[in-house]
């Protein structure tokens, strides 16, 4: 007799590629083992071919398989849905020595990743222009704007999403140079928007994460515009956001 | 005891969300995997209140691993929880296995030692399930391809022992019934002889991939001929039982899927109708789980 709990340890760490005593508790060890050990790694495997498609075309299918391969070994899988198997890739990939002189790898799995959870993040309800339109100038100053839930920031080193672009429609990409940008990720509706921001939407945008009012969103954006022009850049910012259905709310 | 019969169902799958709201097939319920809507919004959401909104629907997990020692990861049960109160379901099912220990999730349906000890261990979590859930659980039979040492019973002795002194139903998946009689070399009849009746509460079709000297589990194919027969079988046993058909790769066209399941109700229905002339027995036109009159009540059977 074996404690169920041993026999449960024994058949998993089979099943991880471990040499166990499992093979002394089964009557017929052929092809039963090598069946649930085949699709351990298969089913894993699937999820992250799933969840990084474009990082796959961009390793090649050697380096990704082994990728992969470690990944599976050091991270296993510890939540009820596959959903979130790949969730600790990016970092993973950000501790091999291998791949950093290659931050565009790392880039790009965290760019996929974060179109995965801009997928099925929570939605929200979304401010109406008109309200904001019927505002009066004294309460201006002291706006608030709370944003959708799906909304990330992002930002890059590489030309990673015009290389995403390219791997995501079946096309050579672009040779992979330097190229520090910032960019938005956030869902509208039922589908996945993205686009580049500038330094100055990025600031306002942190600003108003930190639940920072309309006066103040104004000061701050004075490093990059003259304070003749501030207000109408962040009017402009903010009729934009609202058109992208990024404020879920405004708090007057 | 009463069993309800529900109809005739499909796995509700991506591929066909748009198809199934444009067209509302005569489907009479669809089955979700639960963990797929563990989410906090987006499409799949959307799809399943949409759908919900025109289909009594089926939750079948696939990680609740009742069979694991570990304990029973309480979080988990409560999404579970929260989904049911979402869409109010016609059933919450998982599997009669153990999918992880020590924190890991194999992602696969593992199977128990058919033992005494495996028995007690299930139940009791079963127990605890139907208090938390505060409603009974169906268990499903798994397709195995190894047989544990120690086993001293029958896989259907172990499944029977298990639902009634939990007091939970059986999903009875005939497809698995055949894959593990074909990899364990018993006969399907004493298997299907061998559950109690009153408590088949649901029936998994499926098709599976044989190499021959074994037979693996894959749900990407029609569901063959000697499973059709079992299925026969099964209608003769216990009667009216909702039914439908899984599949989860190489998916097919929607019609063709349909096409599949009506031809489990022309060999089921009949069955059915002679079996209780005085039942009215539901056509192919769906019907809203919504209003109770439209579920029909089967009094208990015990043919098994
Ligand atoms: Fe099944």
């Amino acid at each position: 007799m074996v404690e169920l709990a041993n026999l449960q340890k024994f058949f998993l760490a089979h099943l991880q590629g471990q040499s166990t005593s499992i093979k002394q508790y089964v009557t017929k060890e052929k092809p039963g083992l090598a069946i649930y050990a085949n699709a351990y790694h298969q089913r894993l495997r699937e999820a992250l071919d799933g969840d990084y498609p474009c990082l796959g075309l961009l390793l090649g299918d050697e380096q990704f398989n082994q990728l992969v391969s470690d990944y599976i070994t050091c991270h296993p899988s510890s939540d009820p849905s596959l959903r979130w198997f790949g969730q600790h890739l990016t970092a993973f990939i950000r501790k091999q020595a291998h791949y950093q002189s290659m931050p565009i790898v790392a880039e790009l799995a965290e760019w996929e990743w974060r179109l995965r959870l801009a997928f099925d993040a929570a939605g929200s309800e979304i401010a109406a222009i008109d309200h904001v339109q019927q505002l009066t100038a004294d309460q201006w100053p002291t706006l608030q704007f709370e944003l959708v839930p799906s909304l990330q920031t992002v930002s890059w080193q590489t030309n990673v999403v015009a290389v995403w672009q390219a791997l995501e429609q079946q096309q050579a990409p672009p040779a992979i140079i330097e190229e520090p940008t910032d960019w938005i990720i956030w869902r509208k509706g039922l589908v996945t928007n993205f686009r580049s921001i500038h330094g100055d939407e990025r600031t306002a945008l942190t600003l108003t994460l930190q639940g920072h009012h309309f006066a103040s969103l104004c000061e701050h954006l004075c490093q990059w515009h003259e304070p003749e022009a501030v207000t109408t850049r962040v009017v402009q910012l903010l009729q934009q956001w609202l058109s992208d259905e990024l404020i879920k709310q405004v708090i007057s | 005891m009463k069993k309800v019969f529900h109809g005739f169902g499909l796995g509700l799958r991506k591929d066909y969300y748009s198809e199934i709201l444009a067209t509302q097939p005569a489907v009479d319920w669809f089955e979700i995997i639960s963990e797929n809507y563990f989410v906090d919004g987006g499409k799949p959401l959307y799809f399943l209140d949409a759908i919900r909104e025109q289909y009594p629907i089926a939750m079948h997990g696939v990680s609740l691993s009742i069979g694991s020692t570990d304990p029973l990861n309480k979080l988990y049960l409560k999404k579970l929880k929260s989904l049911a109160d979402r869409i109010n379901p016609i059933f919450i099912s998982d599997h009669l296995c153990w999918t992880g220990v020590g924190g890991i999730n194999s992602h696969d349906l593992l199977p128990l030692p058919y033992t005494e000890a495996s028995i007690k261990h299930v139940v009791e979590r079963i127990h605890y399930v139907q208090d938390f859930l505060e409603r009974q659980i169906l268990v499903e039979n798994l397709s195995s391809y190894v047989t544990f040492a120690e086993s001293d019973m029958a896989e259907w002795d172990f499944v029977s022992e298990v639902v009634e002194r939990a007091d939970c139903l059986l999903l009875l998946d005939i497809n698995n019934i055949y894959v593990s009689a074909r990899n364990h070399q018993f006969d399907p009849i004493d298997y299907l002889k061998g559950v109690p009746a009153q408590r088949v509460m649901q029936h998994h079709l499926a098709g599976h991939s044989d190499y021959g000297e074994y037979i693996i589990d894959t749900h990407d194919a029609p569901v063959v001929d000697p499973v059709w027969q079992l299925y026969k079988v099964a209608a003769e046993l216990f009667g009216p039982v909702s039914t439908m058909i899984e599949r989860d790769d190489n998916m097919p066209v929607f019609s063709e899927l349909l096409a599949e399941l009506n031809y489990a109700r022309t060999i089921a229905e009949p069955i059915y109708t002679q079996q209780q002339t005085s039942v009215v027995l539901p056509t192919a036109g769906r019907y809203h789980f919504a209003s109770p009159t439209m579920a029909m009540s089967v009094q208990e059977q015990h043919n098994g």
